[in-house]
């Protein structure tokens, strides 16, 4: 069930994100389109994938800075700090989808 | 021996893997190679790991076997029935808890299964209050987009018609270019297109300053159809050095697509 929701609402993300990038190619403003495209998919990308990547980032700084490197579980803050920080970039480039340039 | 390579030598001992210890007591391969290379368990995994291990406790925070502690042992048979114990006593009874681990193995056992299907601390994907907040970015965004279009579709089914003198400005561009950079007595009036016009006419009133005459105007009329980005172009020579100071478009005419 959990995860038939997180389906459909990963399908909605990319349908708005190509909505995005369709009205900048119909208005026009190419000069951001590449930035556009770029940072959508990482940020449609990390935001699905956002507790493995805070896992994988997590065991890498231990293997790198730790004696004895642990298995690298996220705590709650960290995996919200990452949503946050994915939810921003989504919104910014939702702005730069409708910007005329 | 240390206390890693002890729980190692004791793990290899009851023929069991990492990932067969990591998988029975619900933590990762990672966290069991941690205790392996010296880090002490938690201690809400200490219990289980003991009764896994067939050792105590103590043995496991020393990092060896105790030759006085086989008592202390807690048998293998018990392990498996230990959950199915607690559960029937928690159903029975309400008596609290008591403080001797066997909630927390439960617990081990609840999060493991957890982990299996897919708990909270599993799953790539969102939070429902995430889902919520974005579904109402999508909206917004939409409805953003559906009013943008909407102005657009309006100007569109508004836009003129007729090329007029007043929005000539928007469809053509004028340009009066000298001859050359200084001491210039010839001139280029240029009309440049930025739609498809046709049947275009426009009457161009250009101001010079001579220093002999003072002001002075020329008249230019350019004609013709254009597609966007041709030009018109017409010269004017002036026969004396004049400073172009400015121009006015008299008429305009011409059918816009």
């Amino acid at each position: 069930m959990e995860k038939k929701k997180n389906i459909r609402f990963l399908i909605c993300q990319i349908a708005v994100a190509l909505i995005g990038l369709a009205w900048k190619i119909y208005r026009g403003a190419f000069s951001l389109l590449w930035t556009y495209v770029l940072f959508m998919t990482f940020a449609v990308i990390a935001m699905y994938f956002n507790y493995s990547l805070c896992k994988l980032e997590n065991r890498m700084r231990s293997r790198f800075y730790d004696r004895t490197p642990h298995d690298g579980e996220p705590s709650d803050f960290r995996l919200v700090v990452g949503k946050v920080a994915e939810w921003m970039l989504f919104i910014m480039m939702l702005v730069v989808a409708l910007l005329p340039i | 021996m240390n206390k890693g390579e002890f729980l190692a030598y004791k793990r290899e001992g009851k023929g069991l893997s990492v990932s067969d210890l990591a998988e029975m007591l619900g933590v990762s391969d990672f966290e069991v190679e941690r205790w392996e290379h010296g880090e002490l368990p938690d201690s809400e995994h200490l219990l289980r790991l003991a009764q896994i291990l067939g050792l105590t406790v103590e043995e496991i925070l020393r990092g060896k076997e105790s030759e006085t502690s086989e008592a202390k042992r807690i048998p293998q048979e018990q392990e498996s029935s230990y959950d199915g114990q607690r559960q029937g006593a928690s159903e029975t009874s309400d008596e609290e808890p008591s403080s001797d681990n066997g909630e927390t193995v439960r617990n081990d056992a609840d999060s493991f299964a957890n982990f299996k299907q897919g708990g909270k601390y599993s799953h790539n994907g969102y939070y429902a209050a995430e889902r919520k907040f974005g579904y109402f970015v999508f909206a917004v965004f939409l409805i953003v987009v559906v009013i943008m279009a909407s102005l657009d579709f309006v100007g569109w089914v508004t836009r003129p018609r007729e090329l007029t003198a007043d929005n000539c400005k928007d469809y053509v561009e004028v340009e009066i270019v000298p001859e050359r950079n200084y001491n210039a007595d010839v001139y280029f009036v240029r009309v440049t297109a930025k739609e498809d016009i046709s049947d275009f006419s426009i009457v161009i009133k250009v101001e010079f300053f001579t220093i002999g005459a003072g002001k002075r105007y020329e008249t230019v009329a350019l004609q013709g159809g254009l597609k966007k980005g041709e030009s018109l172009e017409q010269t004017v020579s002036l026969g004396t050095y004049a400073l172009e100071t400015g121009y006015e478009v008299v008429s305009a005419h011409g059918g816009l697509d």
